[in-house]
């Protein structure tokens, strides 16, 4: 039984993690562009695509240089849909639009991949493969690499954010774009860099749960889903909140299958959702809405 | 209030736009007609490869126009993808060999998009534009969808789905315009579970199960055969698109089972892996999916080396019915068959045997050859006849995944038609 406990609990903490990336990256967007980028689960999509398909199956390049390409890749075509796409719709007042707008995105972004990639799943043989054993213990080894990369991302992501003047710039964008406008600040630029960052966020996202999900148009949407419920669990627009929601969620519906029939878990991440809604809307770590 | 500037007005108005054509694309707007003409580009292979002496007679006359339902776009297009292959490649083989009653065939393709709602809206736009019959749609739900408008038009339909679902509907609903050209889900899963109760001496199995119909009822099957046989049945259950299964699987194996049985829909590979990472190194019996090949490339041969499974055609059969299929398929269209493929190809041969038997492309002349149709040479099956609830295919192969991830053939199933 403790086995299984343990168990549950390092695959509850790796999923966890990955909800939190998933919360967090379109966090960031929230917070400086504020827009719902609804397409944030086709970049995921698009990361294991462009990582898989072409750089490592598809020119033959080693797994750290594909890495490599594939964030770059992804940080500018995350700038470059910041700049053609969010800019114009930041000015529609409504929310709304950037909900259909990206909503669109995300569309076209699966045909594209479609026609691109074709329509067949395929995955990156042996990438992340194998376990870990300790004692009886078993675990897969990706959801090690899972937890060790989203630990350090959070961590270069945190001292990004207070420790370097683009990081400082994007807090201050996200507070108050008037007043970081009058400091000299160059609104635009941040949020585009920051859609770029959230982009990257996107990217590992979509290359760590390539073993889970292998390589596919439908691989990103259970996560996607989460993620929201992740952020809003945890706080809305708050970095750490939506941390300890992809924790908690993850954690509590891998548990919760030891008292309820396992085909209920997924109704967990949803009440938990709708109860923090209901009874504490600014999340378990009471951020003000 | 922030004004609204001309700009992104237009953009996005372009993008909605965009969008609007990629959505017709997708839905209505995707009509691929194939017709006797069309098919002629890839006739001439067809005719060199499919057996035919090329010395038929050219079809003359009006077209026979048969609609065609399947997945083009989407996630499981791959799926569609076969299905198109396999009953374009039956068109053209046919069309090559001299049509049928002498006509031209021709093939009227929409894209259902895998979504039920389209598929009524891909069947209401086939009836109006005047087909004979209907291959599709692929899914069990799609065609009990589907079902009111085919019956309201009087038109026959083949549909790919095998969930018992179908059967009851032909059986109680009455639902008599309704055939199928797949093995109904219940033969695969009562051929599993009699090879558990004749070639293993075991006294618990456990199976882990997705929670859909196709999981439910083979389950059930299971269930009630193993029970019956006095081995004790434990189950655990998820959801499709879970990213992990490992409680699941941890929970079985720590209940002593003898037997690991498995029955997964698009998570195959996600369950494959885990239970090779778990260690459940006991017999393991699973449903189809690694004899699929876009299933079996994305597992490790060591996942499913072992692994029995029931599915639908021995593709390394020597067999003339199999063989050629495959051998044409994979000189067409440069992939290996699937069962999606050949279930394509086989409703197409039913079709064109149905249309010969009644004479005419008089849909209800059709459905009343189709009710009757026997003995038809299939990949899917050598003998093809229709029983009572429309049902072609009685036939499934009992295979074990090699080292090498080929499935090795241990006997074939046949069930009596009623």
């Amino acid at each position: 039984m403790l086995e299984i406990v343990l168990q549950l609990i390092i695959s509850g903490v790796a999923l966890g993690f990955v909800y939190a990336l998933v919360g967090v990256e379109y966090t960031l967007i929230w917070q400086s562009a504020g827009l719902l980028n609804i397409a944030h689960i086709m970049l995921i999509t698009g990361a294991a695509y462009i990582f898989g398909g072409t750089f490592v199956l598809g020119l033959g390049l080693p797994i750290w240089l594909s890495v490599i390409l594939t964030l770059v890749v992804m940080f500018f075509a995350g700038y470059a849909i910041s700049e053609v796409i969010f800019k114009p719709l930041r000015k529609f007042s409504s929310i709304t639009y950037s909900v259909v707008g990206t909503t669109i995105l995300g569309k076209i972004l699966t045909e594209v991949y479609r026609l691109v990639y074709g329509s067949a799943a395929f995955t990156v043989p042996r990438f992340l493969y194998g376990t870990v054993r300790i004692g009886n213990l078993v675990f897969a080894l990706t959801y090690v690499y899972i937890i060790v990369v989203a630990i350090l991302l959070i961590i270069l992501l945190q001292i990004f954010l207070h420790m370097t003047k683009p990081g400082k710039a994007m807090r201050c964008v996200a507070q108050n774009k008037n007043a970081a406008a009058i400091m000299g600040i160059n609104v635009s630029q941040s949020i585009s860099i920051t859609t770029g960052i959230s982009s990257v966020i996107c990217g590992i996202i979509g290359i760590l749960v390539i073993p889970l999900f292998q390589i596919s148009l439908s691989m990103a949407g259970t996560i996607g889903l989460k993620g929201w419920a992740a952020g809003i669990v945890g706080g809305f627009g708050y970095i750490p909140g939506t941390i300890l929601g992809g924790l908690f969620i993850g954690i509590t519906e891998s548990l919760v299958i030891l008292f309820i029939p396992s085909n209920y878990k997924d109704i967990v991440a949803f009440i938990l959702l709708l109860v923090v809604l209901l009874i504490r809307p600014g999340g378990i770590m009471r951020h003000k809405v | 209030m922030k004004k609204v500037g001309k700009s992104p007005k237009r953009i996005a108005a372009l993008l909605l736009a965009v969008m609007m054509l990629l959505g017709l694309a997708a839905c209505g707007g995707s009509v691929s007609s194939t017709p006797a003409a069309d098919a002629g580009s890839s006739s001439s292979t067809a005719a060199s490869t499919g057996g035919t002496d090329g010395s038929a007679a050219a079809p003359s006359g009006d077209p026979i126009k048969i609609g065609l339902s399947a997945i083009l776009t989407g996630p499981a297009a791959m799926e569609g993808e076969h299905v198109r292959n396999g009953v374009e490649m039956a068109f053209a083989e046919k069309n090559a060999a001299g049509g049928v009653l002498g006509r031209p065939l021709e093939l009227i393709t929409l894209d259902d998009q895998k979504d039920n709602t389209v598929m009524v809206t891909v069947a209401n736009n086939l009836v109006s534009q005047g087909v004979c019959s209907v291959i599709g749609p692929s899914t069990s739900t799609g065609g009990l969808a589907v079902a009111q408008v085919y019956i309201d038009a009087k038109i026959p339909f083949i549909c790919e789905g095998g969930s018992p679902n179908l059967r009851k509907s032909v059986l109680e609903d009455g639902n008599e315009w309704m055939f199928m050209c797949r093995p109904n889900d219940t033969l695969h899963a009562q051929a599993s579970a009699d090879y558990i109760m004749q070639e293993m001496d075991i006294k618990k199995a456990g199976m882990l199960y997705v929670n859909n119909d196709f999981g439910q009822g083979a389950m059930s099957i299971i269930k009630e055969t193993l029970e019956a046989g006095g081995v004790e049945f434990v189950t655990e259950t998820y959801n499709a698109g879970d990213a992990d299964v490992s409680g699941q699987i941890l929970s079985l194996k720590s209940q002593d089972i003898e037997c690991f049985i498995f029955w997964a829909d698009s998570d195959y590979v996600l369950v494959a892996r885990q239970a090779y990472e778990l260690g459940m190194d006991m017999p393991i019996v699973a449903s189809p999916g690694a004899t699929v090949q876009a299933q079996r490339d994305m597992c490790e041969p060591e996942w499913i080396e072992g692994y029995i499974i029931s599915t639908d055609v021995d593709y390394a059969s020597t067999e003339p019915h199999v063989k050629n299929f495959v051998d044409n398929y994979e000189a067409m269209y440069n992939m290996e068959a699937d069962l999606h493929a050949s279930a394509g190809y086989t409703a197409s041969q039913l079709l064109f045997a149905a249309i010969e038997q009644a004479g005419s492309d008089d849909p209800i002349a059709i459905r009343d050859a189709l009710a009757t149709l026997k003995n038809v040479e299939t990949p899917n099956d050598p003998q093809a006849s229709v029983d009572s609830a429309g049902c072609f295919i009685h036939q499934a192969n009992l295979v074990i995944i090699d080292d090498n991830k080929t499935p090795i053939v241990q006997k074939v199933i046949r069930v009596e038609v009623d």
